[in-house]
């Protein structure tokens, strides 16, 4: 994003005044301060306000916007609470070193706020600010110069696909979906109560808001996206949806702030890696149930703030280097969900202790998920296990109709075998539009996963029932013909 | 002396032969789908699945195209039996092919530009346009698609309908081989034949 001239950021359009609500309704001084009254420019702009709205809103915002100016205070947008609750867990206790590490992070970090002004009316502050459009309010915050102003080097660029080799996530290739479709306002102004960090935020954006599941006598939102595929039922709460639907996004390794020989305040931090991984969610919560996550690696290092305090990190073990995260790198098909046994057997897509830097192991240990343990190990009760494993579809088995999984043998070797219900369909809507439109055949995708076997619906007395009938049709054809024939002849002699 | 008749409408003509052509496709594939170890007509077999998959939607296309076509240009009509067809109609017809083709007896119903098919004819094209072709189709579509109806669960699962869309399957095979050897029984072995690409059959006075 360009900067801006000095003059665009401070250029108030005329048609503000007679066109905008508040540019209709409130003078300048209303919100901003000084004395329109006053003719001396000096004098009249004593005690002006850039931006009334931070920190507090009450005062210019909230005189209309009173329910959402009190929630302010909760917004992560706003706090940044996140950061300091993350930083405390790894500082130690002593006072000293907290108050130096509050000072480098009041210096390097805090300064990416955002506030009601700075979503709705200008730049934020932290990208040099500057008025949007002429000072004219935007109830939806354009996408371009705020969302990814801030949130640009990793969703904007996994979002709209500007990563080499990753595409753009689904929901702006299909849905041309703005950042403010999924994160909506109700998210943006806080919830009114104090979040440990964004995943505890109960108004948060949810894949289910829109993705629901099908289930039997529940009828399905107006925007509802069904999910069709039975493995959603068989995942839920266990496994985040990222898990099964993001590709490559990215990690960032160290980061150490400091000031240079002018004063000004610097980070530094290495080249960032783009990856893939799945690890253990560190805090499993009532919001976020799931045990596997998509995980990343972040910007810090045990030596972040040795420019203020030496070794304030002291609890760096406490907290995971490797955290949950949720790329916006969305696709229907990845390279990880093509079939079960891609996750089920690898360790590919697994974060794994050779993915961790040795002095950060300790502080990843609840992240590191177990190595994957082979099939024919995890079904060793089978008879003849590799059979099984090579002619079962995984889900035949594992199925969500079924109460638990089929271990019963008689379940399927018996004359009343579960197969020949076809339990592994799965009852659900079907839309034939997509069906249509996507000119694919079921039975292609069961070729391509080799599920299908060759020969499963023949009947060797049905086959010989029918090849017998088509025989004595052919015959009787033949009969008949050769009746025809000879008739014709003879009665051809008897007219010579 | 004869004259010629236009039984059969361009539209006809051309449906009857995709027709046709899509069911030799479909029976082909499909003896390879269910014997693969003995057929490999189309090399492998997901050749013929894809071809199978393919065949029987043109198939879908045909049948629609067809149905319109009879019913907004009132050809419909050749299909359906009046009174007195169905009696004596389909027994004078029977007795014809069992007993009077041998003997050389005139054809008793003598096709005429409204009335194209004798009562057997229109007995056996009725139940296969109206009755077997839905019902292989639909058996089709259920088998190709299975995810997408729960009707499938409640009448025994996919093992019934493939049995059922083989057994429809065989039914098709021998109506084929009858269609094609009733077609010799013309005024001359070839003339049905012909009349399906000339549109023309020949009327012979006897």
């Amino acid at each position: 994003m360009a900067p801006l001239e000095p003059y665009e950021r401070l250029f108030v359009d005329s048609d503000f005044l007679e066109e905008d609500v508040h540019g209709k309704m409130l003078s300048c001084e209303k919100c901003h301060g000084g004395n329109p009254k006053d003719n001396n420019w000096k004098t009249a702009h004593k005690g002006v306000i850039k931006d009334p709205s931070y920190p507090d809103p009450s005062e210019a915002c909230g005189v209309c916007h009173r329910e959402i100016s009190k929630r302010n205070s909760t917004s992560l947008h706003i706090r940044l609470l996140p950061y300091k609750n993350k930083m405390h867990i790894r500082v130690g206790s002593d006072k000293e070193v907290r108050d130096k590490v509050k000072k480098a992070m009041d210096t390097h970090c805090m300064g990416c706020h955002s506030s009601c002004g700075q979503c709705h009316v200008s730049r934020p502050n932290s990208v040099g600010g500057g008025l949007v459009e002429g000072h004219f309010f935007k109830k939806t915050p354009p996408v371009e110069t705020n969302c990814t102003s801030c949130h640009g080097s990793r969703m904007e660029k996994e979002y709209f696909g500007k990563n080499k080799g990753v595409p753009a996530d689904v929901h702006h290739t299909k849905g041309r979906f703005k950042c403010t479709d999924c994160h909506r306002g109700d998210e943006m102004h806080g919830s009114g109560k104090e979040h440990f960090d964004r995943y505890e935020v109960t108004n948060r954006a949810r894949c289910e808001d829109c993705h629901q599941e099908v289930t039997p006598g529940k009828p399905l939102s107006d925007k509802s996206k069904p999910l069709k595929h039975p493995a959603h039922a068989i995942h839920k709460d266990k496994v985040s949806c990222q898990t099964c639907h993001s590709v490559s996004y990215k990690h960032c390794y160290n980061c150490h702030v400091g000031k240079d020989k002018h004063g000004d305040p610097y980070f530094k931090t290495e080249p960032s890696v783009m990856g893939f991984k799945i690890g253990f969610n560190p805090k499993p919560t009532k919001e976020r149930p799931e045990r596997y996550v998509t995980v990343r690696h972040i910007p810090i290092s045990r030596g972040l703030f040795d420019f203020y305090v030496k070794d304030a990190l002291t609890n760096f073990d406490k907290a995971p280097t490797w955290k949950m995260a949720t790329p916006h790198t969305i696709q229907l098909k990845t390279p990880q969900n093509k079939d079960c046994v891609t996750c089920h057997t690898s360790n590919d897509f697994y974060l794994t202790e050779k993915d961790v830097r040795p002095e950060e192991m300790q502080s990843n240990k609840d992240v590191v998920p177990s190595p994957r343990c082979p099939p024919a190990v995890l079904h060793n009760w089978l008879p003849r296990v590799s059979l099984h494993l090579k002619n079962v579809d995984c889900i035949t088995c594992h199925n969500t109709l079924l109460r638990s999984p089929i271990k019963d043998c008689n379940q399927c070797h018996s004359q009343k075998s579960i197969l020949l219900k076809g339990v592994a369909i799965v009852e659900e809507e079907c839309s034939w539009k997509d069906m249509v439109t996507r000119l694919e055949f079921t039975n292609k995708e069961l070729m391509e996963r080799k599920d299908y076997i060759i020969g499963c619906n023949r009947i060797l007395a049905l086959d010989i029932m029918s090849i017998f009938i088509l025989v004595l049709t052919f015959v009787v054809c033949v009969i008949h013909g050769a009746v025809r024939v000879i008739t014709t002849r003879r009665k051809g002699k008897s007219r010579v | 002396m004869s004259e010629k008749i236009y039984l059969h409408t361009m539209v006809e003509r051309i449906w009857h032969w995709t027709n046709g052509f899509l069911i030799i496709l479909l029976v082909l594939t499909g003896m390879q789908l269910h014997w693969p170890d003995t057929f490999t007509f189309f090399g492998a077999f997901s050749n013929a699945v894809l071809i199978h998959n393919w065949s029987g939607i043109l198939l879908i296309i045909d049948f629609f195209v067809w149905l319109i076509y009879n019913i907004v240009s009132k050809r419909i009509s050749h299909y359906i039996l009046k009174k007195e067809e169905i009696y004596p109609g389909l027994i004078v017809q029977a007795k014809y092919y069992l007993y009077g083709i041998f003997k050389r007896e005139p054809h008793p119903y003598t096709p005429t530009e409204n009335n194209k098919f004798n009562p057997l004819q229109k007995l056996a094209y009725f139940v296969y346009m109206f009755i077997f072709m839905p019902l292989l189709l639909l058996s089709g579509i259920l088998y190709l698609y299975p995810e997408c109806s729960s009707l499938i669960l409640k009448i025994g699962g996919l093992k019934t309908i493939a049995i059922f869309h083989f057994i429809m399957a065989f039914v098709f095979t021998a109506f084929l081989i009858i269609h094609l050897y009733l077609s010799t029984t013309g005024d001359t072995i070839f003339s049905s034949l012909i009349s399906m690409f000339t549109g023309y059959e020949e009327k012979k006075e006897h």
